[in-house]
């Protein structure tokens, strides 16, 4: 086998195994970290604009399992740990499809570290994750 | 006179100074003292003014016909139960749209501090207690209170049907004369008039907003004619301060409620609920954004409205007021308690912890500031008006 023949089936190899890591990748946008061991994966998209202080913001949110399980009870919720508050508003949750979810109507007044909690029961237990972004 | 050889030395120096003329003569330079993320926050608090978007629950909003019969029912006492009260009473524009009084006085005296209407538009929630979520339904609020204005949609209606100047501009906004047989409709519109009035009450550029732009653009030079007392209160508000955390934004609010450690007593035995009572008459308010004044077919603007918290905290907040044009509206918080931007300052210097709520905003601790970051901060609030 030539040496070029063999840098191009290394090459094909390796699109292969990226654009399989991508189609398992849980959703679009930022992973989010368990609280506890867990099955799942959770990732939470904010349309990929710069999240920001002072405009209503929507979120959708992903919940990834190898199991075929169907979560429920699903709440997201932001809050500041920093200050000890959470937000002036109750987002309004809906169902986009299996085990994915838009949160809306999410308000952060302020700037500065903003964490979102997500939670959802499945298999019997509640499972809970966040991500701490910095808003400006 | 003895002349010295030094002497004749700086003589000759200043003489040929003079002759080359004054763009030899360097002055000290002026300096910009802030940095990094303070002038970075600096930035989000403009630019000024704001482009203006007409309010989509209101028709009229942005139509000068109605602007001009706003203006009128704003100034007219004669739609009061007793005939001499009117929008103006408490929102003069010499002072700032506001009237300088601790706390105003309808047709009886009331319990809070009248808020300016300077750039009142731009808000999410009307009301030191938010108890509205439009301009022109937080206009119909001082109309039916028996305290302030004390009449009635019938009467409104009335008023506006039998006066012909009122009857001709009603019909010129609207398409059609005022019906009377529907005196809640007529009194919405002659509140969404009012509202449009008001929309055009907008502060002017200020120091800030020049320092604010002079950053913007990189120019160090302009942005160093800003004084140096206020960039000094500028760093103590943006920063150590954390007075930005709420005071946030070209209007210098973030439109929201606190618990600044002020008092929730009007009287013996009887507190002011603040934002808690606020959540509940809005909720109970015919005229929400949930309902059908709405002008806004898809009610897309009502989303606070059916989704704002009533949390326990909200107990005793107020709203973060915005501080343009500030130097015009004392006396200062939610009861007219401080008289000017100094008892403010030295108020949070010196907060009193234990009158903050629990579960409140961790953001408040005495600031402990010296009298020079004092007059400092002040220097710096003061700048964020225009004369």
């Amino acid at each position: 086998m030539s040496r070029k023949i063999k840098v191009a089936l290394v090459a094909s190899a390796l699109l292969f195994a990226c654009s399989a890591s991508a189609t398992a990748m849980c959703g679009s946008g930022l992973a989010m970290t368990a609280e506890s061991e867990t099955n799942y994966e959770v990732s939470m998209d904010a349309g990929g604009e710069k999240i920001s202080t002072g405009e209503p913001l929507s979120v959708d949110v992903a919940i990834c399992s190898n199991d075929d399980v169907v979560v429920d009870r699903f709440k997201l919720d932001a809050t500041m740990p920093a200050h000890g508050h959470g937000m002036n508003y109750v987002p309004e949750i809906k169902e986009q499809g299996k085990n994915q979810y838009t949160a809306s109507g999410l308000f952060l007044h302020m700037p500065g570290k903003w964490r979102f909690e997500v939670s959802f029961s499945a298999d019997g237990k509640t499972h809970r994750f966040f991500r701490d972004v910095d808003i400006e | 006179m003895m002349v010295t050889r030094r002497n004749s030395i700086c003589f000759v120096f200043a003489a040929i100074l003079m002759w080359l003329g004054p763009g030899l003569i360097t002055l000290p330079v002026a300096q910009v003292i802030l940095t990094g993320d303070k002038i970075k926050a600096i930035k989000r608090h403009g630019p000024w003014p704001p482009v203006f978007e007409e309010d989509p629950s209101n028709r009229v909003s942005g139509s000068a016909l109605a602007v001009e019969f706003g203006r009128k029912l704003f100034l007219d006492p004669s739609l009061s139960r007793d005939g001499d009260v009117a929008c103006v009473t408490c929102h003069l524009p010499e002072k700032g749209w506001s009237d300088g009084q601790e706390t105003s006085k309808g047709i009886s005296q009331l319990d809070r501090n009248s808020q300016s209407l300077y750039n009142v538009r731009n808000n999410r929630w009307y009301g030191l207690d938010g108890r509205t979520d439009s301009l022109w339904a937080h206009s119909i609020g001082p109309m039916l209170d028996e305290r302030e204005m004390g009449t009635s949609p019938e009467a409104i209606a009335s008023a506006l049907a039998q006066d012909a100047e009122y009857s001709r501009m009603y019909e010129q906004v609207y398409g059609e004369p005022p019906d009377v047989s529907d005196p809640q409709a007529v009194m919405v519109n002659a509140a969404k008039a009012i509202a449009a009035f008001q929309e055009t009450i907008v502060s002017w550029r200020t120091p800030f907003d020049d320092f604010r732009d002079a950053l913007a653009n990189g120019d160090m030079e302009a942005a160093g004619t800003y004084p140096q007392d206020a960039q000094r209160g500028a760093r103590i508000f943006f920063g150590k301060g954390n007075c930005s955390l709420c005071h946030s934004g070209p209007m210098f609010t973030n439109g929201e409620f606190a618990d600044a450690g002020m008092g929730y007593f009007v009287r013996p035995g009887e507190v002011d609920t603040g934002r808690h009572g606020g959540i509940e008459k809005l909720r109970a308010s015919p005229f929400n954004l949930s309902g059908k004044f709405n002008d806004n077919p898809e009610q897309a603007s009502d989303w606070a409205t059916r989704q704002v918290a009533l949390h326990p905290k909200t107990f005793g907040e107020f709203k973060i007021p915005p501080l343009r044009e500030l130097t015009q509206t004392a006396p200062y918080m939610h009861d007219g308690s401080l008289a000017t931007l100094e008892d403010v300052v030295r108020h949070y210097s010196e907060i009193d912890e234990e009158r903050l709520h629990a579960d409140g905003e961790n953001i408040l601790r005495p600031l402990k500031l010296s009298e020079q970051e004092i007059a400092d901060l002040v220097a710096f609030l003061e700048s964020l008006s225009s004369f």
